[in-house]
C-alpha cells in the first residue's frame, strides 16, 4: 500500500480542524484503517488529548519534526498519516512542503496526499482558497465546509457563492454538518473519542454516565459525516486497497489535473 | 404516570394535573435531553409527552435523530403515539408523516368527531386509511354544556369517576359516562401499562 499524509488544516481559526481530524481518526478506526497522527498545536495538542496513543506532538517549522513525519511515511507499519496543522499555518506548511520538494514527490506518486482545508462560512476563511491554489495543483484537494454555526456559505448571494466555490471544478467538497454545541461540549468534557462517547465508554474503557440524548446527536452527526467521506475518491481508494489500478485511477479524479 | 407538558410557558395539560405534570421549553436544548434522558434513565415510569402542534416535526425528527424508540425499547418500554387529527388534509399528512418518523411503535389516530371527519373527503380518507396504524380512537362528539364542564379548571375525570359523577346533573352525568365508555371500549387491553405515550 502506497503511504497516504493527510493534513487537515485552514489558516482561519476555529473552523472545525481539530474536530475535522479527530471525525477523520474515528471514521477510519471503524473502518478498521490504521492511522497515525501528528499534533502541530505545540506544545499542547487538542488532538492528542483525544488520541494520545497514536498521536504525536510535533512543530513543523523544526526540521527534525518534519523528519520524524515525512521520512518515516515509507518505512513506517502504520500508512496513513494524519496531519491537523494548528491555525494559521496551513499556508506556511505547504509552502515548506513545496520548498523541500513534499508536493512534488506527492504529484510524482511516490505517496499520496490529501489536503482537507476546512473553511468557514467568512469572506477570509473562503480567501483561502484561492490563496492556496498554487499549492493544491497535483494532489487530492478537499475543500471542507464546516457548518459549525448552522449557518450556510453565502448561497443566499449567488455572485459570492460562484465566486469562491463555482471555480472549484477540481476540488471535491464535503460538508461538515453542524453538531449541537451541548452534545459537542460534553464530548469535549469527556476527552474520549466520538466513538467512544456514542458507545457510552471512558478514556479508561469503563462505562460511561453520558447522556443518552447527546450520544443520539454524536451518532447522528458522525453518520451524516462518515457519508461525507465516502464519497471522496481518496476514501475509496484506502478502503479498497485490493482494487489497485482502478482506486489509483479513482484517486485522480478528486486532483487537479493539471499538474 | 409523569407528564411532560410542551406548551411553553402556558402548561395547560400541567394546569390539570400540577403534581405530576412539567412544563417544559422544548426548543431548548438542555431542556428537550432532559426530557428524553429522565425517561430513558427511570424506565420504571410511566410517561406522557404532551405536545405541541409546532413542535411535532421537531420532536419526532429528533426523536428519529437520537433513535429514541430503540433506546426505549432496550429500557423494556413500549411506546403508543396517539395522534389528535382535525379535518384537514394536512392535519392527515403530518399523521402520516409522523408515523413515518416514529418508527416501529404503536400509532393510533385520534379523531375528534366535534371537529369534523376527515374521512368525508375522498382525498383525506384516502391517505388516512394509507397510514400505518395500530388501531384508532374516535372521540364521541359532546354536547356544549359537557364540554365547557369538562374544560373547567377543577374538572377532573378522575374525581368525576370516583364520585360516581355525584353532584353533578344527570344529564350531563350520563353524557359523560357514554363518552367515557365509548373510548375505553376502543382502547385495546394490550395496550394497558404502556410506558411511555405521546
Amino acid at each position: 500500500m502506497k503511504p497516504l499524509l493527510i493534513l487537515v488544516g485552514a489558516d482561519k481559526g476555529g473552523v472545525g480542524k481539530t474536530t475535522t481530524s479527530r471525525a477523520l481518526l474515528d471514521f477510519l478506526a471503524r473502518k478498521n484503517v490504521l492511522a497515525r497522527a501528528f499534533d502541530t498545536e505545540n506544545p499542547r495538542g487538542t488532538l492528542h488529548r483525544f488520541y494520545p496513543a497514536i498521536t504525536e506532538i510535533i512543530d513543523l517549522g523544526e526540521v527534525r519534526d518534519q523528519m520524524k513525519l515525512l521520512d518515516t511515511m515509507q518505512s513506517a507499519a502504520v500508512k496513513v498519516s494524519v496531519v491537523d496543522l494548528k491555525a494559521g499555518s496551513l499556508s506556511r506548511a505547504l509552502d515548506t512542503f513545496e520548498k523541500i520538494g513534499v508536493l512534488e514527490a506527492a504529484r510524482g506518486g511516490e505517496f499520496d496526499l490529501a489536503l482537507f482545508h476546512v473553511v468557514g462560512p467568512s469572506i477570509a476563511s473562503l480567501d483561502e482558497m484561492g490563496e492556496i491554489a498554487q499549492y493544491t495543483k497535483g494532489i487530492s484537494y478537499i475543500v471542507a465546509r464546516n457548518f459549525i454555526n448552522e449557518t450556510n456559505f453565502f448561497e443566499w448571494d449567488e455572485k459570492t457563492f460562484k465566486k469562491y466555490f463555482a471555480g472549484l471544478s477540481n476540488a471535491r467538497e464535503i460538508e461538515v454538518p453542524k453538531l449541537n454545541e451541548m452534545a459537542y461540549e460534553q464530548v469535549d468534557l469527556a476527552g474520549v473519542t466520538f466513538s467512544d462517547f456514542i458507545n457510552n465508554r471512558q478514556p479508561n474503557g469503563r462505562s460511561g454516565d453520558y447522556s443518552f440524548v447527546l450520544r443520539g446527536y454524536v451518532r447522528k452527526w458522525l453518520s451524516d459525516l462518515d457519508a461525507e467521506f465516502d464519497k471522496l475518491d481518496v476514501v475509496k481508494a484506502l478502503l479498497a486497497p485490493q482494487a489497485g489500478a482502478s482506486a489509483e485511477e479513482g484517486a485522480s479524479t478528486e486532483e487537479n489535473g493539471d499538474a | 404516570m409523569r407528564i411532560f407538558d410542551t406548551d411553553f410557558p402556558n402548561g395547560v395539560l400541567a394546569g390539570y394535573f400540577p403534581q405530576s405534570s412539567r412544563v417544559i421549553d422544548f426548543r431548548k436544548t438542555a431542556e428537550h435531553v432532559m426530557l428524553f434522558d429522565t425517561i430513558i434513565g427511570e424506565p420504571q415510569y410511566d410517561y406522557l409527552i404532551d405536545l405541541d402542534a409546532s413542535l411535532l416535526d421537531r420532536f419526532f425528527r429528533l426523536y428519529r435523530d437520537i433513535a429514541f424508540d430503540a433506546g426505549a425499547a432496550e429500557q423494556g418500554m413500549r411506546i403508543t403515539v396517539y395522534f389528535l387529527l382535525d379535518r384537514t388534509l394536512s392535519s392527515v399528512e403530518a399523521a402520516a408523516e409522523t408515523r413515518q418518523l416514529a418508527g416501529k411503535v404503536a400509532f393510533v389516530p385520534v379523531r375528534n368527531e366535534a371537529i369534523g371527519n376527515i374521512l368525508a373527503v375522498p382525498q383525506g380518507a384516502k391517505r388516512y386509511h394509507a397510514i400505518e396504524k395500530s388501531r384508532e380512537i374516535l372521540l364521541p362528539r359532546l354536547s356544549v354544556d359537557a364540554l365547557n364542564l369538562i374544560e373547567g379548571p377543577d374538572f377532573s375525570f378522575g374525581a368525576f369517576i370516583a364520585r360516581n359523577g355525584e353532584g353533578y346533573p344527570l344529564e350531563l352525568k350520563v353524557e359523560l359516562f357514554q363518552f367515557l365508555e365509548t373510548i375505553y371500549n376502543q382502547r385495546r387491553s394490550d395496550e394497558s401499562g404502556m410506558p411511555v405515550a405521546l
